[in-house]
C-alpha cells in the first residue's frame, strides 16, 4: 500500500446536538475514497475540518504527511476542492473568478482549464448567478482539476449534474487516477457513483465512522442474507451489521459471507452487498441484529 | 509562495472580484464629497477632511458585504494561504483603498467647479492629520469586528456606539448633569492641551505614532479572532 495522502485520527467536533465522534481513517495515495452516509451524518463537517474551515476539538489531520494547520498553505496548494454549495462571488463572471483563483496555484494549467471549460460548455463571460447548480459544480470542478492537485476533496460533486455529465465526470476521475496517480476523497449519498470509482469506502452515521474498508474487502466479505428469523438466530453475532424486516422475511447485512452461507445453508440466499445495501442496512442498525 | 506575494495575490483577488461594486461606490462617495466641497456653505477644511475620511474608511466594507452575501470567505480560506495572510491582505487593501480614495476626494475637493477650497486649504497639515486620524480610528475599529463577524460585525459596532450614546445621554439626564457634553469636552480639551505641549510638529508625530500603535493592535486582535472563525 502507498503512503497515505490523508490521515485522520481521533477527530472530534460538536455543534449543538450533533457530534463527530473520534473519527479516524486514512486514504492511500493514488486511490479514490468514497465518504458516504445520510444527510447530517457528518460528511461535510469532515471535509470542512480537512480544509481548516472549522477547528477540531480533538484529533489530528495530516495531509501528505504534514499537519494541516501548521502547513496550511503548503498542503492546500496540492488540494483541489469542490463543495456542495459553490462559495464564489455570484456577481462575478466565470472568467474573473477563474483569474482570481488561478493566481494562487503555481501549477495552474490554463490550457487544461480551457479544455475542461469547452467540455463542460461553461459560458466564461457569464456571471455565476446565471448558472444552474449543475453548471456551478462543473465550473468548480474545472477549477479543481486545473492546478495539478495531488488530492481532490469533493463534497457531493455530482449533486445537480445530469446522468450523462455525471458518468463523464466519473470516467474522468478514473482517467486521472490511472494516468497521474492522484487521490480523491469524494463524499456522496449517491452510492452508484461509488460503485463506479471508489477503491475505498468510509461509511459515516450520526457522526461516527461505522465502516472504512477497501472495495475488495467489501466485495469479498460483505453480503446480504435474505432469509427468516431462524436464519438470523444462527448467524455469527459479530458478523451481523444490520437487519431489515419486511413482509416476506428479513435482510441481514453480514461482514462474513462465508460464515453466513455455512450457518444458513439452504434456508437463505446470500447475495453480494452493494454499497447501497450497506448504507441502507447499516442505517437499520446492527444493534437489534 | 512568499508572504508578500501571497498578500498581493489576495489583494488582487479581492479587486478582481469586487471591481465593479468598488468603482460604483467610490464614484458615489466622490460625487457626494464634490457636492459637499462646492456647496453654498463653506465648512472648515478639517470638517471636509473628517467627512471624507469617514466615507473612505467605510469603502472597504464593500468587500465584506459581498463576502457575506455569497459566503465567499469560504473560498478565500480554501485557497493555499494562511489565515494570517488573509488578515494582512485585508488590512493592506483597506488602508490602500481608503488612502487612494482620500487623495481623490481631496483632489476633487479642490478641482470641482465652484469649490470652496483651494489647494492650500485641503493639502495642509491640519486637514491631512484630521483625515488620517479619522481613517486610522475607523479602520482600527471596523476591521477586527468585520473579520470576525462579517457585515454583522459592522452592524454590531454601529449599534454599540448608538447604545453608548444613549447611555451617556440618559445618564446625563438622570443625574441632571451635562455628562455627555463633559465627556466630549474632556476629549477635546486633552487634544488641545497635548497640541499646546508638543507643538504642531510634535503633535502630528505623536498622532501618527498613536495611530500606528492603534492599527497594529487592531491587526493583532484581528489575526487572533480570524484564526478562530469558522465557515
Amino acid at each position: 500500500m502507498t503512503e497515505p495522502v490523508l490521515e485522520i485520527t481521533g477527530l472530534r467536533k460538536s455543534y449543538g446536538d450533533f457530534a463527530l465522534k473520534d473519527v479516524s481513517f486514512s486514504l492511500p495515495g493514488g486511490f479514490v475514497m468514497g465518504l458516504v452516509g445520510p444527510n447530517g451524518a457528518g460528511k461535510t463537517t469532515i471535509i470542512k475540518l480537512i480544509m481548516n474551515l472549522i477547528r477540531p476539538e480533538a484529533g489530528s489531520i495530516r495531509l501528505f504527511g504534514l499537519d494541516h494547520r501548521a502547513h496550511e498553505a503548503e498542503v492546500k496548494a496540492r488540494i483541489g476542492w469542490v463543495y456542495d454549495v459553490a462559495p464564489f462571488y455570484m456577481d462575478a463572471s466565470l472568467k474573473d473568478t477563474k483569474r482570481a483563483v488561478s493566481i494562487f496555484y503555481p501549477g495552474w494549467d490554463e490550457s487544461l482549464f480551457q479544455e475542461l471549460a469547452l467540455q463542460f460548455q461553461l459560458p466564461l463571460r457569464k456571471k455565476l448567478k446565471s448558472l444552474s447548480q449543475g453548471m456551478k459544480t462543473k465550473f468548480a470542478l474545472a477549477l479543481a482539476l486545473s492546478h495539478d492537485a495531488d488530492l481532490l476533496v469533493l463534497d457531493e460533486p455530482t449533486t445537480g449534474l445530469d446522468p450523462v455529465v455525471r458518468r463523464e465526470l466519473l470516467h474522468g476521475f478514473s482517467g486521472l487516477l490511472q494516468d497521474e496517480g492522484k487521490s480523491i476523497l469524494f463524499s456522496t449519498h449517491i452510492t452508484t457513483d461509488l460503485e463506479r470509482i471508489a477503491d475505498y469506502v468510509t461509511f459515516i452515521q450520526d457522526g461516527a465512522i461505522t465502516l472504512s474498508a477497501s472495495r475488495e474487502a467489501l466485495t469479498e466479505h460483505w453480503g446480504v442474507v435474505r432469509g427468516d428469523e431462524e436464519c438470523l438466530a444462527v448467524l455469527p453475532p459479530g458478523s451481523r451489521k444490520g437487519v431489515k424486516r419486511h413482509a416476506h422475511g428479513l435482510d441481514v447485512l453480514t461482514s462474513d459471507v462465508a460464515g453466513a452461507r455455512a450457518a444458513c445453508g439452504e434456508r437463505a440466499v446470500v447475495d453480494p452487498a452493494s454499497f447501497e445495501d450497506i448504507v441502507v442496512l447499516m442505517g437499520e442498525g446492527g444493534g437489534n441484529a | 509562495m512568499r508572504d508578500g506575494g501571497t498578500m498581493l495575490r489576495l489583494m488582487q483577488k479581492d479587486l478582481i472580484l469586487n471591481k465593479k461594486l468598488l468603482l460604483i461606490n467610490a464614484v458615489i462617495m466622490l460625487a457626494t464629497l464634490s457636492y459637499f466641497a462646492a456647496g453654498s456653505t463653506r465648512t472648515p477644511p478639517q470638517v471636509f477632511a473628517a467627512f471624507a475620511s469617514l466615507m473612505m474608511a467605510i469603502l472597504p466594507a464593500t468587500l465584506i458585504t459581498q463576502e457575506d452575501k455569497f459566503k465567499a470567505m469560504t473560498m478565500g480560506c480554501s485557497l493555499p494561504v494562511g489565515r494570517k495572510a488573509i488578515v494582512q491582505a485585508r488590512f493592506a487593501l483597506a488602508v490602500a483603498m481608503a488612502l487612494a480614495g482620500l487623495l481623490m476626494a481631496f483632489l476633487l475637493g479642490v478641482l470641482v467647479p465652484f469649490s470652496n477650497y483651494g489647494f492650500a486649504d485641503l493639502f495642509a497639515g491640519k486637514p491631512i492629520l484630521t483625515a488620517l486620524t479619522g481613517l486610522g480610528l475607523v479602520l482600527s475599529l471596523i476591521l477586527p469586528f468585520t473579520l470576525r463577524h462579517g457585515l454583522k460585525g459592522l452592524l454590531l459596532l454601529l449599534v454599540a456606539f448608538q447604545v453608548l450614546g444613549v447611555v451617556l445621554i440618559t445618564a446625563a439626564q438622570l443625574t441632571r448633569s451635562s455628562l455627555d457634553r463633559e465627556v466630549i469636552e474632556a476629549i477635546a480639551g486633552s487634544v488641545t492641551r497635548l497640541h499646546g505641549a508638543l507643538g504642531p510638529t510634535g503633535f502630528s508625530l505623536f498622532m501618527m505614532a498613536a495611530l500606528s500603535v492603534l492599527l497594529s493592535a487592531s491587526y493583532l486582535v484581528s489575526v487572533r479572532v480570524f484564526q478562530n472563525r469558522e465557515f
